[in-house]
């Protein structure tokens, strides 16, 4: 692949998926300055490995992957800032301080805290990122198989989780209002 | 609210909140920055391997390292279809036969079934894990015909045949007897077949670059990372050519922590193969 056509498979690729690998950090960085760093991170190590990176949907999997690697290297405190990206942090920091659509108890937090992190990697995998257990298995390099019994799994645990921090409600909603009446 | 809705309510942001980010001024100044900087060049390397163990992934492997990545422009245009099952299909084009396959997890007696079909009869399919990240599906290709020839190709086969995962061609002509290792995705812990890069996502170092440094430093990083290190040398051919051999199983008193290294294999087992270019001066041993 010569120098000019790994620059437009670049840009196509990065105008391409841009929107959801900062989706992908947000999700997961507490602050505006790491989700910026891990993207910028992650378009540089895909940019170093143009070659090897796949063509098509496999492509924007294969980023994910990589953010996961940047994101789980960024909590272990090793950070490699390759470019300044100023701007994409002050983006970052306008994104962050926007309203968030967050609803719900602090009791779905607690319950997402316990969960363990590849639960919850898991989970937002697929709810956040919306991918199939086909699609985790490529970002996680495990089989479909072992992805799909990992999530089902995962679900599990979560309602386990949220029963435990806010047990009332779960009953109150499952309970028929038939059996309420005839008491 | 069923539990994933009540999940995804607390993601910070979606991602169709974020439509039309990928042109907004720092999308753009980061974009121009990335495309700045020095790209990973990935030199054609010639695989020769004398040991056994890897024997049988000799010729194959040189197939696939030097002219396997080239992808021909008409590939996938003006070839015949020969046989189609769930698993592949085969065209003929020209000399070659191409196989697209359509199955993750192929079966190689369904395999093997298809090739009897177009009339290759000696050859077998043999799967052997390699990483999940592996992209050319052929890993090793046995032969007992010199003039037969074999290649992987990492381009979209799925514009030929929906559906595609990887595709591969090999003589039409073929004579005796020929196997195919076909990489199937390793299991969680499961040991590779055939060495991985070890920065590729997933594995041991994954975004870790340790080529064109010190071996010293690169053993530093590996070891922080509680795995082991083993050393191969990469002889440059004698006649000049193309391509390196490589020295496998070399104990550490002979490398000098100052030597650069090539690549960083893993066969996910705990240890990171450092291929090092041996420095100027240094003699090869008998062989090499």
């Amino acid at each position: 692949m010569d120098e000019t056509n790994s620059r437009h498979r670049f840009e196509a690729m990065y105008r391409h998926t841009y929107e959801q690998i900062l989706g992908y950090a947000m999700r997961r960085c507490s602050s505006p300055e790491d989700a910026a760093d891990v993207v910028a991170e992650t378009y540089v190590i895909a940019w170093r490995r143009i070659g090897e990176l796949p063509r098509g949907e496999a492509g924007r999997l294969w980023l994910y992957g990589v953010a996961r690697r940047v994101l789980a290297n960024h909590r272990r405190g090793e950070r490699r800032r390759a470019t300044r990206h100023a701007e994409l942090t002050a983006e970052a920091e306008v994104l962050y301080a926007m309203p968030s659509p967050r609803t719900g108890a602090d009791e779905v937090d607690e319950a997402m805290n316990l969960l363990s992190d590849d639960d919850r990697e898991l989970l937002a995998l697929s709810v956040w990122e919306e991918l199939d257990p086909g699609e985790i298995a490529a970002v996680l390099g495990c089989s479909r198989n072992a992805a799909r019994i990992r999530l089902y799994r995962a679900r599990k645990r979560f309602a386990k989780a949220l029963e435990k921090t806010r047990p009332s409600m779960p009953r109150l909603e499952a309970r028929p209002l038939i059996e309420k009446e005839s008491r | 609210m069923n539990n994933d809705q009540i999940f995804k309510n607390r993601a910070r942001v979606l991602d169709e909140h974020l439509a039309g980010r990928a042109s907004t001024a720092g999308a753009d100044a980061l974009l121009a920055e990335i495309v700045l900087q020095e790209r990973e060049q990935e030199p054609a390397r010639r695989r020769l391997m004398p040991s056994p163990r890897r024997a049988l992934l000799g010729l194959a492997a040189v197939a696939v390292l030097t002219g396997g990545f080239v992808v021909v422009p008409s590939l996938f245009k003006e070839s015949g279809q020969v046989y189609a099952s769930q698993a592949v299909t085969i065209d003929r084009d020209g000399d070659w036969y191409v196989f697209y396959i359509t199955d993750g997890d192929p079966d190689p007696a369904e395999l093997e079934k298809a090739f009897r079909k177009v009339g290759l009869d000696d050859i077998t399919v043999k799967l052997i894990p390699v990483s999940p990240q592996q992209r050319a599906p052929v890993v090793g290709f046995d032969k007992t015909d010199p003039d037969a020839r074999m290649s992987s190709t990492l381009s979209d086969c799925g514009e030929r045949v929906e559906g595609c995962l990887t595709a591969f061609r090999v003589t039409a002509d073929i004579k005796g007897s020929a196997q195919f290792h076909l990489g199937r995705p390793a299991k969680p812990g499961e040991r590779y077949a055939y060495p991985a890069d070890a920065s590729w996502p997933g594995e041991a170092l994954a975004g870790v670059k340790l080529q064109g440094r010190s071996v010293a430093e690169a053993v530093q990083v590996v070891r922080e990372r509680d795995l082991r290190v083993a050393y191969e040398l990469d002889w440059p051919l004698r006649d000049g050519g193309d391509g390196v051999r490589y020295e496998q199983g070399v104990p550490a008193s002979r490398i000098d922590p100052s030597w650069k290294v090539a690549t960083a294999e893993t066969y996910n087992d705990g240890v990171i193969v450092l291929h090092i270019e041996p420095g100027a001066g240094a003699t090869p041993p008998p062989g090499f």
